[in-house]
């Protein structure tokens, strides 16, 4: 099964060329492809003077606008599977195995990779445990789908999931998001416990300030997407 | 009641109004599909501060005292109208703005590897 790996990027010149190494050593059969969300470092620079395989924005979409990129690339190019890696050293490649797991034996649609149900490696602060602990609650209540961790970055999607993603993609903070909208849109979503790292370098996109905020528009947004959420297939 | 006065400078402002959006409209600032909208709002304006007694009646009829006031209600709510109105058509042309960016980048590897491509054939030429 064609396989590709979609890594985000926005100001990551610090982390970049680690974060391919890694994933070219660990994982040689597997495609790579780099989101450059118009950053305003020299990332773009970096991508191509050691050739890696890059798409480059003219304009900064944010996190869900470059991840659907990616999930569009994945589309024309006809792949099977497509993971999303993050460019910040945060995940571990030795999970993609894992992760794509699932999808291979037709188990599942969406596989999110959980720091949460083994409870290994980097774990977050207590508040944004909190806050990831009440979201998890949300799309309980709302989606009937059990996740531990609704904010992780680390993920899997089948084909079909790929086409769903290529078309509507929540944008703003979408990792949870997405999960409702799959699992409303009749899409298997399961969990895999992988191992995350303590970011190395660059800023999280979401900062502590902005964190009540984004607790409250992505409840909304999961309460609105219970209300007026439509069947996709 | 409304006095002659405030009915002269409705009259006035209204014309000012009328002129401004003709105007842009002239130079093409304005779509068609939006220019429409405003120019008639224009118009209804202009209708009513010549025939006060459409006001007169629509105000006994919504049941508020003065006139004056319900020409001020209707205002805010025509404001609120517009006001989502323009929210959805900026959503919607963020929505082609993320597409419009997206097929670019896509374009924009693909020319890239294109150039590559023929590159490499011209040295292997060589």
């Amino acid at each position: 099964m064609k396989t590709l790996v979609i890594i985000p990027a926005y100001n990551e010149s610090e982390n970049i060329v680690n974060t391919v190494t890694t994933l070219t050593t660990k994982c040689p059969d597997i495609d790579y492809i780099i989101i450059n969300d118009c950053s305003t470092d020299n990332t773009e620079q970096i991508c191509k003077e050691n050739g890696y395989n890059y798409l480059s924005l003219p304009i900064n979409l944010g996190i869900g606008g470059g991840m659907q990129t990616g999930y569009r690339y994945a589309k024309e190019n006809g792949y099977d599977i497509a993971v999303q890696f993050d460019g910040d050293g945060q995940h571990n490649a030795e999970y993609i195995n894992a992760l794509t797991e699932p999808i291979k034996n037709g188990e599942a649609n969406l596989v999110i990779g959980s720091r949460f149900i083994n409870k290994e490696g980097f774990q977050t602060s207590f508040m944004r445990r909190l806050g990831i602990n009440l979201l998890c609650g949300v799309l309980r209540m709302c989606g009937h789908v059990k996740i531990t961790d609704a904010t992780s970055g680390f993920r899997a999607a089948s084909k079909d999931v790929i086409d769903f993603f290529s078309e509507n993609y929540a944008q703003d903070y979408p990792e949870p998001e997405s999960i409702i909208a799959t699992s409303l849109s009749g899409f298997t979503v399961k969990e895999v416990p992988v191992v995350m790292n303590e970011r190395t370098g660059g800023v999280s996109s979401i900062s502590s300030l902005k964190s009540v905020y984004y607790m409250i528009k992505v409840t909304l947004a999961i309460l609105i997407y219970r209300i007026v959420g439509k069947k996709w297939r | 009641m409304m006095t002659n006065l405030f009915r002269v400078i409705l009259l006035v402002g209204v014309l000012i109004y009328l002129l401004f959006i003709i105007c842009l409209m002239k130079k093409g600032k304005l779509s068609l599909k939006y220019s429409l909208l405003w120019f008639l709002t224009g118009v209804m304006l202009l209708i009513c501060v010549i025939f006060p007694g459409i006001i007169r009646w629509a105000t006994s009829l919504i049941g508020v005292y003065s006139e004056v006031n319900a020409i001020f209600f209707v205002g805010v709510c025509f404001l609120l109208l517009i006001i989502l109105f323009l929210t959805s058509v900026a959503s919607g042309l963020s929505d082609k703005v993320r597409g419009l960016t997206q097929t670019q980048a896509m374009l924009e590897k693909r020319v890239r590897d294109l150039e590559k491509l023929v590159s490499d054939l011209q040295s292997k030429e060589q």
